[in-house]
């Protein structure tokens, strides 16, 4: 494709062991971000997202497939130098920052880390980072725990961009957050986007955030690419049935939102035991599974090139 | 619902202050909320308004050193501030009962379903045996949409998902038929699918057996799809209260305008605006209404106790804005 | 620091145990290191023989009764704590060091570090520890040195363990994660992130822990393995004044509650201590 990109997924797989069993985190899982996107990847609990994460970051190792940073693939334990571009800023603003550390010297890690700037130079270069996140500069000497969460968040984000990375995993990064204090922080995030030229995968389980800052969503489920496409063409035509579902539980605040919900058949029996299905891993749960969805896993195809769907019986096939 | 009948739980200008070494926390500054019976009230504000403190000194669970507490809390005709044990013993778990946030943690990892099940159900008194309780037991669980129970009662509560521990929790609130459930965000833990299943359930539940709910959220869409009327919470006071669909029709309170502009929109209007500042320090509050401070229409008078007016039937604003109204 | 209406000082006397233990420390404390100067016979905390005093019971000019050679209890016991606490400073400057460092490594590497180090902290925690203590003594001769070395080498297990499970549980910290990802070294890593946040239970540990040092101490002496005559110690004095139980009753109970005050302080400022260092999030 003529299209560049910064990060990508090839055929990532990944299983851990627990107890006696072995868990499928991921299966050839693949996706790609361009410089200065927002690629969101959505899913529910289970649904590998945390695991894809890391491995994106270079911290944790596939068992199969690789990703690719600017078309070279990582190669585990990673250079400094690589380590350095990637970076992440994750979910819990209580333990994101140690509390035994000033904001000022978590700030300043990477900076030590990778010789970034001249030790002199490190408390000039930590202000100009809490500015550019908006705290003010008093906050260096602060302890986390003089921090509201908003703020924490702020601090993480001004600890990863220390790094200069070209790419920051956002692992939920507002889910810990208020509204009030969510809305603040993804104006931060977009901001320092358009300013930077970051690229940011953005995991979260938060669809009314995905439609309003990722330019492209993957959706995961039970650890693989359901579907994947331009943010705005998934949320108006879903094609997976996962992602129909998912989009109809949104509890949305105006009947404009209601109205561009897809519909889903109402269920609320629940059972202790899923069936399992060697085919589509959606099928238990879904009401228009076919023979085949049970047998055999969908691929993953397009009509466009852009908008991909793994589903046997998509939405626009019956409705 | 019928106003003419007296209020299941009225709420009448109750504020807890929280005496520490570094001054005085008025944490409860005059709350005024009512409940009626067979009612969905929910009551939504951010974390650190007092919204969960509320339902805690409902419950009676909140009782801690140095607290100084004003005003009154009437369930039927009992005076819950004042209730000793033994009232407590009559009302909790029967009349007035529960459902957490956290599933896991709410159920004791240590008994099975059944257990735990059949302990609320004998503190009821409809049953006086362990095996007379699992007969009711399960039908309860059978309400829930939980397909099979005797599997589930035979469980212990890490065998089950989060989904389904939830349920677990909701018939164990619901088994004794309580004339009141407060649910302290419940779903708030679980995936989206799960929390609107969760949030059906109790809502065809409630429906049925008439029982009222207060519903404590942050979640300005689970009030939309579930509640009846709600109250806006800010910094330990009530703001607005009015009927669900007048509120969302209509956001009347700076405060409350301001959390609907900063909702996420699925409809895909660009991100939302936020709300600048913080919440104040309730050790030195602003004087009046405490949101004035990040208020963009805020005025002289804002340092007044803002005036209660109804500005439409059922809806009332604690804000100065409507008073002038009023006046002029 | 501690001083009163101080927000450290709220914390701390939430618990009045905990005030209670933290003056009964004090002046413990004081009472030891200005010994020559607050007792009423400093010279009776050598040899001295002054046999038309023996024996006597407790009285204003011998508040604790004198020995069966006339010395004065009082000043014997306070000199005593000298050792004490000499003592219990000793063995866990050397055992915590040791157990902290193992309890680190541990913890934060998993594999075959986790696997050795936490399986040499078991066998040394399946010995008893006064028979461990007692296995030293019998190859070394018994003295005070070799007391604190014999006291040490069955202490530091102990710091292992809590070292190691505090240690699993912060390695799961956000900044734990953060550091990683930022390429921080694993030196960084274990001393600046992880040890900061394991040093309340340490230190708590360790306040409480000198109160049983002590006592172990003060057991060996009395199995006449520690401290030798004729230097004070209160192991060594209750075991002597055993011997004239229950006429001469003020020989070995004085001593014996100096050594209850000792840990009982102890414990008590040790809650106290971890109220002061849990971290406010």
């Amino acid at each position: 494709m003529a299209e560049v990109t910064r990060i990508e997924a090839v055929g990532v797989s990944k299983a851990y062991r627990v107890g006696d069993r072995r868990v499928q985190a991921l299966s050839r899982v693949s996706l790609r971000a361009a410089p200065a996107e927002t690629l969101a990847v959505v899913g529910e609990s289970g649904s590998g997202k945390s695991t894809l994460g890391r491995i994106l970051l270079g911290v944790e190792r596939p068992d199969e497939g690789e990703i690719r940073l600017d078309s070279a693939a990582l190669s585990l334990p990673l250079p400094k130098a690589m380590r350095r571009r990637l970076q992440v800023v994750q979910q819990n603003p209580l333990s994101t920052l140690n509390p035994r550390r000033t904001v000022g010297q978590s700030v300043a890690l990477p900076l030590r880390v990778h010789r970034l700037v001249a030790p002199r130079q490190t408390t000039a270069r930590v202000r100009e980072l809490l500015d550019l996140v908006g705290l003010p500069t008093d906050t260096q000497d602060r302890y986390p725990n003089a921090l509201s969460g908003g703020q924490r968040q702020r601090a993480a984000l001004a600890r990863a961009l220390a790094a200069e990375p070209d790419l920051i995993v956002l692992d939920e990064p507002t889910s810990a957050l208020d509204v009030s204090v969510q809305a603040r922080v993804l104006h931060l995030l977009i901001d320092l986007q358009a300013r930077i030229g970051l690229t940011y995968i953005f995991i979260t389980h938060d669809l009314s955030v995905v439609r309003n800052i990722a330019a492209r969503v993957a959706v995961l489920y039970r650890g693989r690419v359901v579907e994947t496409g331009p943010t705005e063409a998934v949320f108006r035509r879903p094609r997976h049935r996962y992602t129909t579902m998912l989009l109809s539980a949104i509890p949305v605040v105006s009947a404009a939102e209601e109205a561009v919900k897809p519909q889903w058949p109402q269920e609320t029996r629940a059972q202790t035991a899923e069936a399992e299905s060697a085919g589509c891993t959606f099928a238990p749960r879904c009401p228009f599974a076919l023979d085949p969805c049970w047998r055999t896993p969908p691929p993953i195809e397009s009509a466009d090139g852009r908008h991909f769907a793994a589903c046997y019986n998509p939405k626009d096939a019956t409705s | 619902m019928n106003d003419a009948a007296p209020p299941l739980l009225d709420v009448d200008g109750l504020a807890l202050s929280l005496a520490r070494f570094d001054g005085t926390a008025r944490i409860l500054n005059g709350v005024d909320l009512v409940v009626f019976p067979g009612e969905r009230v929910a009551l939504v504000g951010e974390s650190g308004c007092g919204k969960t403190l509320t339902a805690r000194m409902i419950m009676g669970l909140f009782d801690e050193r140095g607290a100084s507490v004003e005003g009154r809390i009437r369930f039927d005709d009992d005076d819950l501030l004042a209730l000793d044990a033994r009232g407590w013993d009559r009302l909790r778990g029967r009349r007035l009962t529960m459902i957490f946030q956290d599933p896991v943690a709410a159920l004791n990892p240590v008994f099975t379903i059944a257990d735990q099940l059949a302990t609320v159900i004998l503190r009821g008194g409809q049953a006086h045996t362990r095996v007379e309780a699992r007969d009711l037991a399960r039908p309860a669980l059978a309400a829930v949409a939980i397909a099979d129970p005797d599997r589930v009662l035979d469980s212990y509560p890490f065998q089950l998902s989060g989904g389904l521990n939830q349920r677990v929790l909701i018939a164990m609130a619901l088994v004794n038929r309580p004339a009141l459930v407060l649910a302290d965000e419940p779903g708030t833990a679980l995936d989206v699918t799960v929390q609107a299943q969760t949030l059906a359930l109790m809502h065809n539940l409630t429906d049925a057996s008439g029982a009222a709910v207060l519903l404590i959220t942050h979640n300005l869409g689970v009030v939309r799809n579930f509640a009846q009327r709600v109250y806006v919470m800010y910094a330990g006071s009530i703001v607005e209260e009015a009927p669900v669909a007048e509120l969302f029709a209509a956001p009347r309170h700076p405060y409350t305008q301001a959390l609907f502009a900063a909702v996420p929109r699925l409809t895909g209007e660009g991100l939302p605006v936020g709300i600048e500042g913080g919440v104040p320090d309730y050790r030195v509050p602003p004087p009046g209404c405490r949101f004035h401070p990040r208020c963009p229409h805020a005025r002289p008078q804002c340092h007044q106790p803002p005036p209660v007016i109804e500005v439409a039937p059922g809806h009332k604003v604690a804000c100065v804005l409507f008073g002038e109204k009023r006046d002029g | 620091m501690l001083w009163p209406r101080s927000r450290l000082w709220h914390r701390f006397s939430r618990n009045p145990l905990s005030v209670v233990g933290f003056a009964i420390m004090s002046v413990i404390v004081l009472a030891a290191l200005l010994a020559p100067w607050v007792t009423p016979y400093p010279l009776h905390a050598g040899a001295v023989v002054d046999i038309s005093n023996s024996g006597k019971p407790p009285s204003l000019a011998h508040p604790f009764g004198t020995d069966t050679v006339g010395r004065d209890i009082l000043t014997r016991t306070v000199f005593a704590y000298r050792l004490s606490l000499l003592l219990g400073i000793v063995v866990l400057s050397l055992a915590t060091p040791v157990g902290v460092i193992v309890g680190l490594l541990a913890g934060y590497f998993a594999g075959w570090r986790e696997t050795v180090f936490m399986r040499i902290t078991d066998v040394f925690l399946s010995i008893p520890p006064l028979v461990l203590a007692l296995a030293i003594l019998g190859f070394l001769r018994p003295n005070m040195i070799n007391a604190m070395i014999a006291v040490s080498a069955m202490w530091w297990p102990w710091y292992a363990r809590l070292t190691y499970n505090v240690t699993r549980q912060v390695a799961t910290e956000g900044y734990v994660a953060a550091a990683e990802v930022v390429g921080a070294s694993a030196f960084h890593i274990l001393f600046r992130e992880i040890l900061p946040n394991c040093a309340a239970p340490i230190v708590t540990k360790m306040t409480l822990d000198l109160g049983f040092v002590i006592l172990l101490g003060s057991s060996l002496s009395f199995l006449g393995l520690g401290v030798q005559p004729p230097t004070p110690d209160l192991g060594s004095m209750v075991a002597e004044g055993a011997r004239y139980l229950p006429d001469l009753w003020w020989l070995a109970v004085f001593p014996g509650l100096a050594i209850l005050c000792a840990v009982l302080g102890f414990n008590l400022m040790g809650d106290g201590v971890r109220d002061l260092l849990d971290v406010e999030r």
